[in-house]
């Protein structure tokens, strides 16, 4: 049901990644030949921890256990678990999803998600929406209702997540059958927001409004070519001994492409190391870069732009 | 009600006790005259009156003569044994077999002596039978008939394996005898080759030789053997003339049943399990078959229903509730099926279908510490209960771990695989256990015994997969995925067979006419 493609086994090489709606999900690994070698079940990313084909929607990417390689959360149908796959650097993947908390939550057909550090303490979060497909279901089993909540697993930054029932705010808890979700920091105010796409129904924006003394980064990439953001670029960011990875992708969560901005929650440190990628494996290193401000990286010149909070984008 | 469910009774024990003296005078020597008479024609002058007061049915004549020749001849083997034969013909058997032993402690490989002696102590099921059957076979191991008493007795005491070696070698004796016949067929099918087993009860069938009652019995006995065998369509075939009748046989409708499930035919498998709870509505048994056949395909609201009535007629079935708490979990009605495995529960504590239903329902309903507490206390009150420890480990794993959950988790399936190290699950589940905390030699070698155990079932496999793999041993991990994508596209299969079918409830004609 949805693609997404970044490099995971870092060898520079983008590889595509898709969720299988009840067939092996697939890995397609970059023959750096202009061909690709489908290695979803040898490298442990194709199934359910029971060895079971799942319902593959949604697929979230990000660094979740910050050991500078990319993970991947998947979202699947009520009554089964999503997964996260943790990724050992060379694009081998362990399932990590009852270990990491996961198995705890399977009322909910899932969609769009992402890996998003909403709360500013560091390791990233997991927020996914949530709705049954057929409408008619809830009339005879009131147990799968069509519209239900959003889902917020905060990371514990320990490889393990808890799920925040109602702590979230009303946005998360309020019911709806949802479908895509794009995320982003739509008010510029430092934090990630998530525009989400519900079935016969407005669509909702969820607004991020944290309150907190914790530091953020965000990273908008610029190639050599002109500003649009090179898909395959990727950002690490180093802070107190942390490393995250983020690469700018084109498209994740489920039909949506998010903002291309790169966010990164840096808990207590006021600044972090900053490690471009470009297309092509040009290195480009940036040290202490002062937190809570989103900075434009041009390929080749470093930081030409900075922007505090509030930045309001002039009109041409 | 699925195939190999085991509730058939096997074929023989039907007819264990019918049969069974039938083979004891089956399977004789005919004539032990023949093999005394001509050595003792030249050694006594009775000896040419004896042997023709015994053929034309005068033992008495016949023993009166032996006495006389043995107060002049006190040491002659063979007068003792024809005294023994005269004695057996008088139905004297205690004292024919004293004879026998006397003929035998003068020349203890005299053969008709062992003969005649063996015949006595076989018939009246002597414990010295076998010793002595034994010994003629040491004497001549191609004996048929000695091969077909000892088969016979194996047989008596369960022991088919030996009975089928004896079987085998007493062709001569048993053909065309339909008692042996029916020992060999039922002992086949006990020796899971069903396929023979269904030759021989067809030749039985062919030889008629009994009555019709008996002949109903080879039929059934013939279409488990075929069911066995997986020739379903077979099996149908000789069983529906047995179910036209009326009342129809329980067992003839449950093995029906079977058969029409396994061959596919599922609106022929509803018919013959709504029948048999109509002839039999105080049997369980026919509203599980019809509640699992409504689970397969789906029809959880048409399985509830039959759970209901079932209910009604078979009320405190501790079965019936289990299975009701399943559909109502299946329908999302989780309070319901909570409240149904808490019946079980307390109507049978020992049952872990309770316990496991329970469980799993509070875990389908976020209460997944409560359902921990649960089976860690039947844990500790079974501690030898492998499914109550397999569950236990499974709820750990599925919370998430710290570090003594799973150390509590790896005790438990270390008891678990204690008490059942056959059963492929729990392997399974300690093999995955080792893998999460990277123990590769442990967690590969459980995997691999549990795919040995049941190499169809997927979930091994792919983890032996990944842990060959993480292991570093690439062209193993590369074999098992084409394994696992086999069993896949198997099990894919399997699946689209069974939503072949989704059973529904009849309208009723009145709300069908008014539509």
């Amino acid at each position: 049901m949805t693609a997404v493609s970044a490099d995971f086994n870092n060898d520079r090489w983008p590889d595509i990644y898709v969720a299988g709606d009840s067939t092996p999900s697939q890995l397609f690994m970059n023959e750096r030949n202009g061909t690709f070698a489908e290695e979803g079940l040898l490298r442990g990313a194709a199934l359910s921890e029971n060895g079971v084909e799942q319902a593959g929607m949604g697929v979230a990417l990000g660094d979740y256990d910050r050991d500078g390689h990319l993970d991947l959360f998947k979202t699947h149908f009520v009554d089964d678990t999503n997964v996260l796959y943790r990724n050992d650097g060379t694009g081998n993947f362990e399932d990590v999803t009852l270990a990491a908390g996961f198995g705890v939550e399977t009322r909910y057909v899932g969609w769009g998600a992402a890996l998003v550090d909403l709360d500013h303490d560091g390791p990233p979060d997991i927020l996914y929406v949530t709705g049954n497909v057929y409408p008619e279901v809830e009339r005879t089993l009131p147990a799968y209702p069509f519209r239900t909540p959003r889902v917020v697993f905060r990371n514990l930054g320990n490889g393990r997540f808890e799920e925040l029932l109602d702590e979230a705010g009303p946005g998360i808890a309020a019911a709806h059958s949802s479908r895509g979700a794009a995320f982003g920091d739509i008010d510029n105010d430092g934090d990630v927001d998530a525009v989400i796409v519900n079935l016969n129904d407005m669509p909702s924006l969820l607004r991020n409004d944290l309150n907190s003394p914790r530091h953020w980064l965000t990273v908008k990439l610029e190639g050599r070519r002109g500003p649009a953001a090179p898909i395959g670029a990727r950002v690490t960011v180093l802070a107190r001994g942390i490393r995250e990875v983020k690469e700018t992708l084109s498209q994740s969560s489920f039909y949506a492409a998010d903002d291309q901005r790169l966010h990164f929650g840096l808990g207590t440190a006021s600044s972090a190391d900053v490690e471009v990628r470009w297309l092509g494996g040009r290195m480009e290193a940036l040290k202490a870069v002062a937190a809570d401000q989103f900075v434009v990286i041009k390929e080749g010149r470093g930081i030409i732009a900075r922007f505090g909070p509030g930045w309001v984008p002039k009109r041409d | 009600m699925t195939k190999g469910s085991g509730h058939h009774r096997p074929a023989a024990r039907r007819g264990r006790q019918a049969w069974g003296e039938g083979v004891v005078t089956g399977v004789l020597w005919l004539v032990a005259v023949a093999a005394v008479f001509p050595a003792a024609a030249n050694q006594s002058t009775a000896g040419d009156v004896i042997p023709g007061l015994l053929r034309s049915g005068d033992p008495a004549g016949a023993l009166k003569l032996i006495d006389e020749a043995l107060a002049l001849v006190p040491r002659d083997v063979r007068l003792w044994t024809l005294r023994g034969l005269a004695l057996t013909q008088l139905n004297r058997v205690d004292e024919g077999l004293e004879a026998y032993r006397e003929a035998l402690s003068l020349e203890p490989a005299y053969l008709p002596a062992l003969q005649g002696a063996a015949q006595i102590e076989y018939r009246t099921r002597s414990p010295e039978a076998e010793r002595t059957l034994e010994r003629i076979l040491a004497i001549d191991p191609f004996n048929a008939v000695a091969h077909a008493m000892l088969g016979t007795l194996a047989y008596d005491r369960q022991d088919c394996g030996n009975a089928l070696g004896h079987f085998e070698r007493a062709d001569a004796a048993i053909r065309g005898n339909p008692h042996a016949l029916w020992q060999v067929a039922h002992c086949l099918f006990v020796e899971s080759r069903p396929a023979e087993a269904a030759e021989r009860f067809a030749q039985l069938l062919e030889a008629g030789e009994f009555d019709a009652r008996w002949a109903d019995l080879v039929v059934f006995n013939l279409a488990l053997s075929l069911y066995t065998a997986e020739r379903h369509e077979q099996a149908i075939a000789a069983l529906e003339p047995l179910a036209s009748r009326e009342p129809p046989e329980r067992d003839v409708l449950a093995l029906l049943a079977d058969a029409y499930t396994a061959d596919q035919q599922v609106e022929q498998a509803v018919a013959t399990l709504r029948r048999a709870t109509t002839a039999y509505p105080r049997d369980e048994q026919f509203y599980v078959a019809l509640a699992a056949l409504c689970l397969e395909h789906e029809s959880f609201d048409l399985g509830r229903e039959v759970i209901e009535i079932g209910l009604q007629n078979v009320p405190g079935s501790v079965r019936l509730y289990a299975l009701r708490g399943v559909f109502h979990a299946q329908l999302g009605a989780f309070d319901q099926a909570q409240a149904d495995f808490e019946r079980v529960a307390q109507l049978e504590p020992q049952q872990p279908a309770a316990i496991a239903g329970l469980s799993l329902t509070l875990q389908q309903t976020g209460q997944m510490e409560q359902s921990i507490a649960i089976l860690r206390e039947q844990a500790r009150l079974h501690p030898n209960d492998d499914v109550i420890n397999l569950l236990f480990a499974q709820a750990l794993l599925r919370d998430g771990l710290n570090d003594a959950a799973l150390a509590e988790a790896q005790d438990a399936l270390l008891r678990a695989v204690a008490v059942a190290p056959r059963r492929a699950m729990v392997r399974t589940e300690l093999g995955k256990l080792y893998l999460r905390t990277d123990q590769l030699d442990e967690a590969i070698a459980h995997l691999q015994k549990a795919v040995e155990l049941d190499p169809s079932d997927k979930t091994p496999t792919y983890h032996l997969l990944v842990a060959l793999r993480r292991a570093g041993r690439q062209a193993e991990a590369q074999e098992l995925v084409v394994r696992v994508r086999a069993l896949l596209d198997e099990e894919k299969a399997a699946e689209i067979s069974r939503n072949r079918f989704r059973l529904v409830k009849a309208e009723p004609e009145a709300e069908r006419k008014q539509r």
